[in-house]
């Protein structure tokens, strides 16, 4: 095993455009999981990012919020600036990990990883962020995290590069919503999780958990935008069903933590109450024993 | 490969020659002799093996010891006993193996009252996994060690 330690982002990149299988590494939360039975793991080439303050940068531009490589669910958590404007971010960091992790797991790490179960990435996928990348042939470019998520490892290796930041759109959310499932309340995996925004009558909402990446739910947010009447769960997930139907197949193994069945219902549940809880006329329909 | 790092171990130089493969947590328990943070789980959840690492609360079985070249490395053997009492007048402790991890996030949390006054203190100690005391004694000495270190 060797970990390379560069001295700046530019050197950084030279080397994963020299060894294009180096793997980058930030925070090492996901990485070192059960280090000392993973051999493979320690047969590789790291790079690794976590000293260069380069990286570390939280920055707000006119109509975006630019958050570094190296930049901590607990960097995020403690800016108060972001509390204020986006406030889903610290909120989701605080049940994605506890206090030992979030010092050390970027949000970077989390959408690299992409497992369905990434809360900072379906998060992140909710607010429509994108990927700056650098190095390699192309130099640097911004994808839509839509198109990054679930193949980082392929994009970033076909094109040599590394991730340089995350960059969030700034919008006025008027409904901002995470729910997770798991058995504890932070600091363990989601068996699903809920993230949903509301901003100027559009919604963008996105599920984790049911199938093997995490979805954008078109026609849950349709169904909702057409301010139809909600008459029972079964409505929302009617609609969650298609959005999980139009992209891969549904995760139906029981050999995850939890079944499928167990999973629609939570989400079922999940998402009744807190759309409940914020948006009026589906409360109005509870009230009426509609839903 | 094998490689020397320098780095400042509870406030003084250390310099030694690791594996690139080892961990934090393997570094100061097998080659350096500080058995004070845990292996429990291995994977992040139990927060037995916390130590700080420039300044913040980090679980060491999830860095390598590589990483801490040119930081700061501060574990419970350099805690004063003393600031420990409460822990222990409250029953935070029963078998031991999760309270060195616990006792490291308590007072880092005393140390930042900025912290403390931002953020529930179940939520700060959600990483701690304890079998024996039902988290109650816990969460108990830790409020009366912050207050003991506000006084």
């Amino acid at each position: 095993m060797r970990v390379l330690t560069p001295a700046s982002f530019d050197e950084a990149c030279a080397m994963r455009a020299e060894i294009p299988d180096a793997v980058p590494l930030a925070g090492g939360t996901d990485l070192l999981v059960d280090w000392p039975t993973r051999f493979e793991a320690h047969d590789r080439t790291y790079i690794d990012l976590s000293k260069l303050p380069a990286l570390r940068r939280i920055e707000w531009r006119e109509d975006e919020l630019v958050i570094g490589a190296g930049v901590t669910l607990w960097d995020v958590r403690r800016d108060a600036a972001i509390e204020r404007e986006l406030p889903l971010l610290p909120r989701a960091a605080a049940r994605m990990a506890a206090l030992q992790i979030q010092t050390r797991a970027t949000w970077v790490g989390n959408v690299v990883t992409g497992s369905a179960l990434a809360d900072g990435a379906a998060v992140l996928l909710a607010h429509e962020a994108r990927i700056a990348l650098a190095g390699g042939e192309s130099g640097a470019e911004s994808i839509p995290l839509r198109d990054f998520y679930g193949d980082a490892d392929r994009i970033l290796q076909s094109k040599r590069a590394l991730v340089r930041a995350i960059r969030v759109p700034r919008r006025r959310y008027s409904v901002a919503i995470f729910e997770k499932v798991g058995l504890r309340a932070a600091n363990t995996r989601s068996d699903l999780n809920l993230t949903a925004l509301e901003s100027e009558g559009r919604w963008r909402i996105v599920v984790g958990g049911l199938t093997p990446r995490a979805i954008r739910c078109g026609n849950l947010e349709s169904r909702i935008e057409s301010r139809r009447s909600v008459d029972s769960p079964d409505d929302l997930l009617a609609a969650v069903r298609r959005d999980a139907g139009s992209g891969s197949e549904p995760d139906r193994s029981d050999a995850s933590r939890e079944t499928y069945a167990y999973r629609e219902r939570a989400l079922a549940r999940i998402l009744t109450t807190a759309l409940s809880e914020t948006v009026p006329w589906i409360r109005g329909n509870l009230r009426s024993g509609r839903a | 490969m094998s490689v020397r790092i320098e780095f400042r171990l509870n406030g003084r130089p250390a310099a030694v020659t690791v594996d690139e493969s080892l961990r934090l947590l393997d570094l100061l328990r097998d080659e350096l002799g500080l058995r004070g943070a845990k292996e429990g789980c291995a994977e992040g959840r139990c927060g037995a093996c916390c130590v700080l690492l420039d300044g913040l609360p980090v679980n060491a079985c999830l860095v390598l010891a590589v990483q801490v070249r040119g930081s700061a490395v501060e574990t419970i053997e350099a805690r004063d006993e003393s600031r420990l009492q409460a822990l222990l007048r409250s029953g935070a402790t029963q078998c031991g193996a999760c309270s060195p991890g616990v006792a490291q996030t308590v007072l880092w949390i005393a140390e930042h009252p900025d912290v403390a006054e931002s953020f529930a203190l179940e939520d700060l100690l959600a990483g701690h996994l304890c079998r024996c005391t039902g988290y109650r004694g816990i969460v108990e000495g830790a409020r009366r060690t912050i207050e003991a270190e506000k006084a």
